[in-house]
């Protein structure tokens, strides 16, 4: 095995683990021995002879749980007491080795995901992503597709001890916030969306966030973010 | 006695049709919708753009295109498609057709070149007409397949209009013209033709009065302010010079002298002999206070 081959084995290992540990946080159902799969495991299902890993195999699809689709469904209203279907579906997380992603590129890659129905498309660039390629993601919807590139996966930022846990709130819970602190939605602090926890999540517009830090007065200590 | 309410009186009672329309509310609303069609204008042009920058790469219709000579339908719709474009545009476009490994210029169907070796600077050499040896980062060579298409691509680019598209007004505006058929011709027609052959003396003279008027007229000069056809005669007379020149420092009586001469000036430290006595007077009045 070629030493390249073996390091970019590696690197890819790692931006595979953190993409499945990122899916298992924002609630798709994803066994843990799914996620901790050694090296030397995960080269022996995804690598070729030469040692290069073979980016087309490692895509996947995850079907989201029962607490993620309940999560995501709105809560009955006097006026809709039947709540529509939940604004989440599966997800497939493609990985892509071109050196430029450009428009085409990402283009095919929304036609795939419409073409199955999957409701989120994750494409994980290995080169650098064109700002036109950027542009055309708004006018996929309702397809929703979010753009890594490999070098944001390298490691699980949630996992740095800098940084609080971020917990998304369902419309439910929203709601009850709101109330209990008697504010608009527009008075809450924000949030972007483009935030790199607020990326993770896969936060959308007009979410709230519930971020818990540690707070050596009080043990612990809740804000809440509005993702604009 | 009926008993006083003590309620406020509610605005809209029910029996009232819709309250008047406060003139102030009416005018904000007003602006608030003037600006918001304004931004839904500028969104609906950069998806124009996109969707535009879309078909670009789809272009040449045909793979055996020859970019000096297009297809004339491809040349209309290349010119409908690029005329919202800004500079800038054109620049993703470049970066786009470059992601899909395609020759920048839109009207070329073949790959651009591409080096086997590393490094990060190619160097280019001068060419016949004259243009010097540059040195070039490898990734601009990239992105084109031959010196000509980078040439015409760039033709494109000067006539594109730095306005952004929302903010235009009257219509397309300028038509942008190609560099096809005879490349050559093309960009040395610009050029101004010097014949080699000096001209007579009355038609120099005819010449310049009229460079000179148009020159005046440029520069908002009247008329009447001086003769603007006059021109200054230069003549640069040398200096006599009499002697050698000789380095400062090293002539005068001071040559030998001191030490803390700074190119043969001394600088007046001391202070007379005779004033030491006061400054001493003063120093005391100074500690005094």
């Amino acid at each position: 095995m070629s030493e390249e081959g073996g390091r970019e084995a590696l690197k890819l290992w790692r931006v595979w683990r953190t993409t499945r540990q990122m899916c298992r946080d924002r609630g798709y159902e994803i066994m843990d021995n799914e996620i901790d799969v050694s090296l030397d495991e995960f080269k022996h299902h995804y690598c070729e002879s030469n040692g290069y890993p073979d980016r087309k195999r490692m895509a996947f699809t995850l079907r989201p749980s029962d607490a993620m689709m309940a999560k995501y469904t709105d809560p009955p209203t006097p006026r809709h007491p039947e709540p529509g279907p939940p604004a989440i579906g599966t997800v497939f997380v493609e990985f892509n080795g071109d050196e430029t992603v450009g428009i085409k590129q990402l283009r095919t890659f929304a036609h795939y995901i419409d073409e199955q129905h999957h409701y989120t498309g994750i494409f994980i660039a290995a080169g650098k992503i064109s700002p036109s390629a950027l542009k055309i993601i708004p006018t996929v919807l309702p397809a929703i597709l979010e753009v890594f590139k490999e070098d944001e996966l390298l490691v699980n930022i949630t996992m740095h001890e800098l940084v609080p846990k971020h917990v998304l709130l369902s419309k439910e819970e929203k709601a009850k916030l709101l109330e209990r602190y008697r504010l608009k939605e527009s008075q809450l602090p924000r949030i972007q969306t483009t935030d790199p926890v607020a990326k993770y999540l896969g936060l959308r517009r007009g979410q709230v966030v519930k971020i818990i830090r540690k707070s050596e007065t009080a043990g612990r200590y809740a804000s809440y973010r509005w993702a604009i | 006695m009926k008993p006083k309410s003590i309620l406020k009186k509610s605005t809209n009672s029910s029996n009232s049709s819709s309250p008047p329309v406060n003139p102030r509310d009416q005018r904000n609303l007003d602006i608030a919708l003037h600006h918001a069609r304004l931004i839904q204008q500028q969104k609906d042009a950069e998806a124009q753009i996109l969707e535009a920058l879309e078909a670009l790469l789809e272009l040449p219709s045909s793979p055996q295109a020859d970019p000096a000579h297009p297809s004339e339908g491809d040349v209309v719709q290349f010119k409908s498609l690029i005329t919202p474009f800004q500079p800038s545009d054109y620049d993703s476009l470049i970066e786009e057709r470059h992601a899909a490994d395609l020759c920048g210029y839109a009207l070329c169907p073949r790959p651009p070149k591409k080096d086997k070796l590393g490094g990060k600077m190619r160097i280019v050499p001068g060419s016949s007409d004259g243009s010097p040896a540059r040195i070039v980062p490898r990734s601009q060579l990239e992105i084109w397949c031959s010196e000509d298409c980078a040439r015409r691509a760039l033709y494109v680019k000067v006539q594109l209009n730095e306005e952004p598209a929302w903010t235009r007004r009257g219509g397309l505006g300028t038509d942008i013209s190609l560099m096809v058929d005879q490349p050559e011709a093309a960009h040395t027609m610009a050029l101004p033709i010097r014949s080699k052959k000096p001209l007579p003396e009355d038609l120099v003279q005819e010449n310049m009065s009229q460079d000179m008027a148009a020159l005046a007229l440029e520069r908002g000069e009247k008329p009447t302010s001086g003769n603007p056809f006059r021109l200054l005669s230069s003549d640069v007379a040398e200096k006599m010079s009499v002697k050698p020149p000789v380095a400062p420092g090293s002539h005068g009586k001071n040559d030998t002298s001191t030490h803390s001469a700074i190119e043969g000036y001394e600088p007046k430290t001391g202070k007379p002999p005779i004033a030491n006595h006061k400054v001493d007077e003063d120093d005391d009045q100074d500690w005094g206070i």
